[in-house]
């Protein structure tokens, strides 16, 4: 008999698994009856973190106890945030279909720090499910952002532009996305986008020619800068260049972690009746310049996250 | 005449609407200034998922007060709302000495933005009713304060839980935003 199994033997072993089964089966319970973090620190403390966490889970306690739990400052709190977070598998949703899911289960304290701490913790679930691809903007650069005209870049308007009609330009290969003048010059071919190329096309622009409707069957027809030159290429030819597949376009645990808490500040401004002046769609893209490890994210990528938010704010469930 | 008479009448009757940043180190007390400020007026509506915003009228003035965050990462974000703030709410504990540096550090990067170069800066050196805390000459010095030349700033010590001190500091802000217009 292996020594292993001989020291775990004891008698009455299968009475313990089920004392501690009642034990958690009113886990809840007995946490929704508390009503303060440091009296569940006291009762949930022995049994560590990440089975507290996982009882959490399991049963759904009290939304705004267990918001005020999560965004803790004390120690315990902060392992079992994290413990908490893995819980929830993000493995095929968006960002903010995720960001939904998790906000949904607790109220999420107004606090800023306490913001902090549970938006870290969503981070680096969200990151674990949805590990980072080799090109980050791929699939992206597609769709010019409705509202009004911007840079797909960095969200700058025409106002920057001081009367230099050029300065918001389309792309020179596809002609559906724009770009302002510094972002062109800075880039110049980038994304999967000629950009201000004078000759041939990207990736992405194949694919937003497609979504616009403005490629013909097997047949890619292109209308060069240059005197108004045609390019016919057939698609068939051309057909692994044309892979443009969406992709997660985060670099890092905390460009999640900062995108989630620019979310929330949108989400704030957008329906909170205290905010008077709301954000426009080009300053959330502005706004979020350089997060994504000193990178932007694409302009499509965030103008369906300002889509969503505004169509709908963030909710937690009636308990 | 009646145009002096209808400006007049406007500044008697009419809003302005003033934004206001609050910022400090977490535990300092913000979260209570901002409450204790609005305590008196009804609160009608389940607020809104997300971070606490209060709008407070004062005199002839209109405050929005954002609770702002701190860290490094997410400084970069403030950019949009930086833009259109006229004064600072600066919330220190005064008997909190080890961290005193850090939030002198926190004060002067957010004042280094070069969109916040107009701000006024009210600091509330909270928490005066603890024994150890530090008195205001004190503060003033280890926050360099002395050091902002070009600033229009107030200190005020003040205790949020009782709210002692939170009105003559809005006083000197609500003046000061007068002034300006």
């Amino acid at each position: 008999m292996p020594a292993a199994r001989t020291r775990s033997w004891r008698p009455f072993a299968l009475l313990d698994v089920r004392r501690q089964k009642v034990e958690h089966s009113d886990f809840v319970s007995r946490f929704n009856a508390l009503s303060t973090p440091k009296e569940v620190l006291q009762m949930a403390e022995p049994l560590g973190a990440e089975i507290t966490a996982q009882l959490l889970f399991a049963a759904q306690p009290d939304v705004n106890l267990l918001g005020s739990c999560l965004g803790h400052h004390h120690a315990f709190f902060k392992k079992l945030v994290q413990e908490y977070a893995v819980c929830f598998d993000f493995a095929d949703m968006e960002v903010v279909t995720a960001l939904r899911h998790y906000l949904w289960r607790f109220r999420l304290p107004g606090e800023s720090a306490q913001i902090e701490r549970i938006l870290e913790a969503f981070a680096r679930a969200f990151f674990r499910a949805k590990p980072p691809s080799e090109n980050p903007f791929c699939g992206w650069y597609t769709r010019q952002p409705t509202g009004e005209r911007c840079c797909i870049q960095c969200g700058a308007t025409e106002e920057k532009a001081r009367g230099d009609k050029d300065w918001l330009k389309e792309c020179q290969g596809c002609q559906c996305v724009t770009f302002c003048h510094p972002c062109r010059k800075r880039l110049r071919a980038a994304h999967g986008h000629a950009i201000g190329g004078t000759v041939g096309y990207g990736r992405a622009c194949v694919a937003a020619r497609r979504e616009r409707g403005l490629l013909k069957d097997g047949i890619l027809s292109y209308a060069g800068p240059i005197g108004g030159n045609k390019f016919v290429v057939s698609v068939e030819e051309e057909h692994e260049n044309l892979k443009w597949e969406r992709v997660s376009p985060f670099r890092s645990e905390d460009s999640v972690m900062v995108l989630c808490y620019s979310i929330i500040m949108l989400t704030t401004n957008l329906h909170s009746d205290k905010v008077k002046q709301k954000m426009k769609k080009h300053e959330f893209i502005a706004q979020n310049k350089g997060i994504n490890d000193k990178e932007n994210f694409p302009g499509d990528f965030l103008s369906d996250i300002y889509d969503d938010i505004a169509a709908r704010e963030l909710e937690v469930m009636k308990s | 005449m009646g145009l002096i008479l209808s400006k007049a009448w406007a500044s008697l009757v009419s809003k302005r609407d003033v934004r206001l940043l609050m910022v400090g180190l977490d535990a300092a007390g913000k979260t209570t200034v901002l409450y204790k400020l609005k305590l008196g007026e009804v609160v009608t509506t389940i607020p809104t998922i997300g971070f606490n915003v209060e709008s407070l009228v004062y005199k002839n003035l209109s405050f929005n007060v954002w609770d702002v965050g701190g860290q490094d990462k997410i400084r970069p974000l403030w950019r949009h709302y930086y833009a259109n703030t006229e004064g600072v709410i600066f919330v220190v504990d005064s008997s909190d000495r080890d961290r005193v540096a850090e939030s002198r550090d926190e004060l002067h990067r957010m004042l280094s933005d070069d969109e916040l170069r107009d701000a006024t800066l009210l600091v509330f050196a909270n928490k005066r009713d603890l024994p150890n805390a530090m008195n205001a000459a004190e503060i003033t010095d280890k926050l360099g304060l002395h050091s902002l030349k070009q600033r229009n700033w107030y200190m005020q010590s003040t205790c949020a839980t009782t709210g002692d001190g939170l009105y003559e500091g809005l006083d000197w802000m609500a003046q000061t935003m007068n002034n300006r217009k």
